[in-house]
């Protein structure tokens, strides 16, 4: 019975458990969308082609960020979500790159395949 | 048992102040021991941060990098720490990806004016060809149309040539045709010879030479068309009839003749054209037996040759 009394003095300390710890677990309302806008947006550029390991890994972690929301695990949830966030962006940001790069390569055979034309253009001219 | 219930009492605190604690320091804040993935995180920062493309085109994310890093080093337990350090060493790699893509885009860029100047200068070399073809293609026509004009030149001057050689055909058939009507009021007579003009014994007194200066007349006339006809040339025969010895005859119509000649060239016609003969009685026109015949006879007959004829194929045999 004196255990009982002695409650309200462990709630506090529980309290203070929680909130020191804790101080940043608030629900990651925004950190999930951001990261499913990240992902898609890899996506868009092409990242299930160019670079689907890192998209694969971006995708896990949102999925396992979602599972600890659900259990309401909110700080394992946000930095789960900010890890496929980022990954997302590393899956987006590759195919930007191989994208563009690609793209440097045909305009730069576009403009050897130009000057041969031209070259033989004038030599049969003359 | 007041001690032992005090002791109890001051446990019981004890226990509910300590396990807090240890749950705070086990779950909340272990020390950041884990050095490897922060050194991970690390070297891919500084890798990025010694990019040159990244210093140029992504200086942003990898300012984001070095934030997260910083935050990495920074925090109370290993799983911030770890958190961070992933997120760094993430950071870092986007922005050297994100410094590939600008880079090949600042290329593209590049390239995109080097293949319009390309395109350009392809334009104005085909341009230029093309003048090139025109200006020949113009030349060639030229020289064409110089052919046809020298051609042309050519054939104008072959229908002059023609029409001049028509003209001078008619001048000459005119010519022809005025001299035969000047000379056919002397009578004249077109022979196989040549014109043939017959002057009469009349002009001469009988048995002289000397030309009666009433005949003079018939003289300047012949003269005048001689002189229009300077390509002709003349031959005067004398003849006589048949009375009379064939020396003294002959040497009648040679001086006969001569006297024609003379006057001939009295008056301006190149002794040169004029061939003058005596035939004596050979050649009468009319029988000798009476004396008109005779007459006719008498006579002296100048030919005047056709053009460019000379006079000694016309002459008659002696």
């Amino acid at each position: 019975m004196k255990i009982l009394k002695k409650l309200p003095f462990a709630t506090v300390v529980f309290v203070f458990l929680l909130v020191g710890c804790a101080h940043k677990q608030v629900m990651p309302t925004e950190d999930i969308p951001k990261a499913e806008m990240a992902i898609k947006e890899a996506m868009d550029r092409g990242a299930l082609t160019i670079s689907p390991v890192e998209l694969k890994m971006a995708q896990e972690e949102l999925d396992n960020a979602k599972a600890a929301m659900q259990k309401e695990e909110f700080k394992k949830a946000r930095r789960l979500a900010e890890k496929a966030e980022v990954d997302a962006k590393v899956a987006e940001s590759k195919a930007d790159a191989v994208t563009e790069q690609k793209h440097a390569e045909e305009m730069r055979s576009s403009i050897e395949t130009l000057r041969q034309e031209i070259e033989r253009a004038q030599q049969s001219g003359k | 048992m007041k001690y032992k219930k005090v002791y109890y009492r001051g446990l019981n605190k004890l226990l509910f102040v300590i396990v807090p604690f240890f749950f705070l320091v086990t779950g909340c804040a272990t020390a950041p021991e884990n050095n490897t993935v922060l050194e991970h995180a690390r070297s891919a920062v500084s890798q990025a941060q010694a990019d040159p493309d990244v210093a140029q085109y992504a200086k942003v994310e990898v300012f984001e990098a070095s934030q997260a890093l910083q935050q990495a080093e920074n925090a109370k337990d290993s799983e911030t720490l770890e958190h961070f350090a992933y997120i760094a060493e993430k950071d870092a790699q986007i922005a050297i990806n994100r410094a590939q893509e600008k880079k090949a885009d600042a290329e593209m860029e590049a390239m995109s004016k080097e293949k319009d100047k390309i395109q350009l200068e392809a334009r104005e070399y085909e341009l230029e060809k093309a003048r090139k073809e025109a200006a020949r293609e113009a030349e060639e026509a030229a020289l064409k149309g110089q052919e046809a004009k020298e051609k042309g030149q050519e054939a104008a001057a072959m229908a002059h040539e023609a029409e001049m050689a028509r003209l001078q055909t008619q001048q000459e058939i005119a010519q022809k045709q005025q001299l035969e009507s000047e000379l056919a009021e002397l009578k004249a007579k077109q022979t196989d010879r040549g014109l043939v003009i017959t002057l009469g014994d009349i002009l001469f007194e009988t048995g002289k030479a000397r030309l009666l200066a009433g005949t003079m007349l018939s003289i300047d006339k012949l003269a005048d068309a001689l002189k229009k006809y300077p390509t002709r040339n003349v031959l005067i025969e004398g003849h006589t009839d048949s009375r009379g010895g064939e020396t003294y005859n002959l040497n009648l119509s040679e001086q006969r003749a001569d006297a024609v000649r003379s006057a001939l060239t009295e008056r301006g016609i190149a002794a040169d054209r004029i061939t003058a003969k005596g035939y004596g009685k050979m050649y009468p026109i009319a029988s000798n037996s009476h004396e008109a015949g005779r007459q006719q006879n008498r006579r002296v007959e100048i030919v005047i040759l056709d053009e460019g004829e000379s006079p000694e194929k016309a002459l008659r045999k002696m």
